[in-house]
């Protein structure tokens, strides 16, 4: 299949949500620093903006230390960024206190990787979904009946909210703790890695609630993965990050089959499809740098088979560039990315 | 080792089960030849793992293994004891685990880990084993071997330490490596990395290759043949590009139906497998999928045989051939 094929049949399906119309959050410049060892500072996220659209889903794909989750939990506050912006339906998160931050967290809630430590074992069921609403100040009497409704919304059977999570399978207790982030009826759910504890015919019946839920309660959602085919199949928007900063932010269909950073297309040439024929790769040399010695110029500098003086010297800006779609949204922080493209284009002949 | 030896893996009819409950592996045969990558997939619970470890001597001594033949490099293992396994682990045979932290002493320096192996079967002195470990950092392309070897695993990223096992797991040139979902751990990048190591080493030392994965991608990029398990049966057999495009089972079929892929139109329903493996799916004498299978008629609680679908590609479904399982013809 040729790369064009592949951006017909990825057409949006929100139009409307192409380049921002409608923001729910807006992260802006945030940094999260972390005190290392004799002094040093590891700078997790080091400046990320972006904005996450009303009714859209905005995929965030990475490495494992690219900062991913990091960068989830500062967009709902469970860690205070170091420095930044968040705004969240035009209000300023970072200011709020006391009543006003605990109704802000009751519209914004987040799914975890492991529902084995995500939910309390000593917990019943009702009692772990119920408990965000008690958080949020709703009646006992009440709480109980919303958790009930939110098992349903999930597919969990009425019984099962007596039960105790290890009497489930995964599947069920990713349910579970699905049901617990929709309780409170917010309007931003972020994943975090929701599926990869799961096997992959259970994640389809994950992905495809996920895709009901979404439209039926109209949920903005930031899915995070490390599974691009996942991403691609869930997100409208696709944000690529490398060692706390975002390197390449567009429509699904525009990065993932029109890749303009080097490092989105190794990505992609990395994922080993189960119908293609054996095919060349981008291999990557070497691994990523520690982000508390965090490179001067570009930090895919180390790995990429384009880096120039240049590169190595001075880091690129995320802007818009001659190859984006016009009034796409499509940005990259790359001094090559005329370059990328080639590499995807050419078939994947390159070797680092 | 040459390509003259023996199979790398003569397995014939195993079957593996704990006490006196129902099998976790019944009936198994299987086979890998020298320099050959064999991939077994299947979801958590299948039986993978259990083959691993039965086909290492490491299975618990709760679990009953029987088998007509346990051919592991050219030796017959069905009846051996922990004496005979000493001899065949890690020289014969040797395994590479999902995690290699886990995998590795965190209080021996790389160097002297991969020399015990050595040292441990005799095969090498202090010195000479030493040597030969920087010389395998390099073949498995650590940088700076020398450096590497005098440090601790902490040390070293997730990618550079399952190097390190592989290196030991190569280190005493075994007739055959098990990989046990050796990437899983590991970034799509460094998967990558370690497939193609992988490959590298089969083809250079001849060893035949057991890859399990529960990846379908990483199966069909890296094997040459791939055996899908399910409820501890073998349910259908053939090259990748025959299984996993012409599927024959429906369970193989559902199987990679549900992933999405660059082809799999976004957003839309993904066809599920509902319900999941009981152990009255594993007891029953008839097909063992039939309880979740969008096909299954009466005649489905008959025993089911593994039987030819085309040259080299088996399946265990009567109905294989009248059932529309190939999605991806259909749509191409």
């Amino acid at each position: 299949m040729s790369i064009q094929d592949t951006v017909d049949e990825m057409a949006p399906l929100r139009p409307e949500n192409r380049h921002g119309t409608d923001p729910l959050m807006v992260l802006n410049g945030i940094r999260q620093e972390f005190p290392s060892s004799r002094g040093r500072t590891v700078h997790a996220l080091d400046g990320v903006t972006l904005t996450v659209e009303r009714g859209e889903t905005l995929g965030i794909v990475g490495e494992s230390g690219c900062g991913k989750s990091t960068l989830a939990r500062a967009a709902l506050l469970l860690r205070r960024p170091t420095s930044g912006e968040v705004f969240f339906d035009g209000k300023d998160a970072l200011s709020m206190r006391g009543g006003a931050l605990r109704s802000h967290r009751k519209r914004a809630q987040m799914v975890f990787q492991d529902p084995n430590d995500s939910l309390d074992p000593r917990y019943r069921v009702q009692r772990s979904v119920a408990e965000p609403l008690r958080a949020a100040g709703v009646s006992r009497a009440d709480a109980a009946e919303r958790a009930m409704a939110a098992l349903a919304q999930v597919g969990v059977p009425e019984d099962a909210a007596w039960r105790h999570p290890h009497e489930f399978s995964g599947g069920q207790r990713q349910r579970i703790a699905i049901a617990r982030a929709i309780a409170t009826e917010p309007e931003l759910v972020v994943l975090d890695e929701p599926t990869s504890a799961l096997d992959v015919s259970i994640q389809a019946q994950i992905l495809n609630l996920l895709l009901e839920l979404q439209e039926r309660q109209q949920l903005t959602y930031m899915f995070i993965s490390h599974n691009l085919a996942v991403i691609r199949h869930l997100s409208h928007r696709v944000a690529v990050m490398y060692l706390g900063r975002i390197v390449e932010v567009g429509p699904a269909a525009d990065v993932l089959a029109n890749p303009l950073h080097p490092y989105t297309t190794a990505l992609i040439s990395a994922v080993p499809e189960p119908e293609a024929t054996k095919r060349e790769r981008i291999v990557l040399t070497g691994d990523l740098p520690s982000p508390a010695s965090r490179p001067t110029g570009c930090a895919f500098a180390s790995r990429c088979w384009l880096a120039t003086e240049q590169c190595r010297t001075e880091a690129p800006p995320l802007t818009t560039t001659a190859m984006s779609e016009p009034g796409s949204g499509h940005l990259v922080a790359c001094h090559r990315p005329a370059e990328a493209q080639e590499a995807l284009a050419s078939g994947l002949q390159l070797t680092a | 080792m040459t390509t003259t030896a023996p199979a790398a893996l003569d397995v014939q009819h195993l079957s593996i089960r704990y006490g006196t409950g129902t099998p976790v592996v019944s009936d198994v045969t299987l086979s890998v030849a020298p320099g050959e990558i064999v991939g077994i997939i299947g979801e958590s619970g299948c039986g993978k793992s259990s083959i691993g470890f039965a086909l290492m001597g490491l299975l618990p001594g709760t679990a009953v293994v029987e088998a007509d033949a346990l051919g592991v490099g050219g030796r017959d293992m069905a009846d051996a004891d922990e004496r005979d396994w000493n001899g065949v682990r890690g020289t014969t045979a040797s395994m590479i685990f999902q995690e290699p932290m886990s995998a590795l002493n965190p209080c021996m320096r790389i160097g002297a880990q991969i020399a015990e192996v050595l040292t441990v079967h005799s095969l090498a002195s202090k010195k000479e084993a030493l040597a030969k470990a920087v010389e395998l950092l390099t073949l498995v392309q650590v940088p700076e071997p020398e450096l590497r070897a005098q440090q601790f695993p902490h040390q070293l990223s997730g990618g550079m330490r399952q190097r390190v096992v592989i290196a030991m797991a190569m280190a005493a040139d075994p007739t055959l490596l098990i990989a046990d979902e050796p990437t899983t751990a590991l970034d799509v990048t460094v998967q990558a990395q370690i497939l193609d190591l992988l490959d590298k080493a089969r083809r250079e030392t001849g060893a035949g290759v057991l890859l399990i994965s529960h990846d379908l991608g990483v199966i069909a990029q890296t094997c040459d043949r791939v055996v899908v398990m399910y409820a501890g049966q073998i349910v259908e057999e053939g090259t990748p590009s025959e299984v996993l495009a012409r599927p024959s089972h429906p369970y193989t079929a559902a199987l990679v139906d549900s992933i999405p892929t660059t082809h799999t139109a976004p957003r839309v329903d993904l066809p599920m497998i509902r319900g999941g493996v009981t152990d009255a799916d594993r007891a029953t004498a008839g097909c063992r999928f039939a309880a979740r299978c969008a096909f299954a008629t009466d005649g489905c609680s008959a025993p089911q045989e593994l039987e030819a679908v085309e040259e080299g590609h088996t399946a265990r479904c009567w109905r294989t051939h009248e059932l529309p399982l190939s999605r991806k013809e259909v749509l191409a």
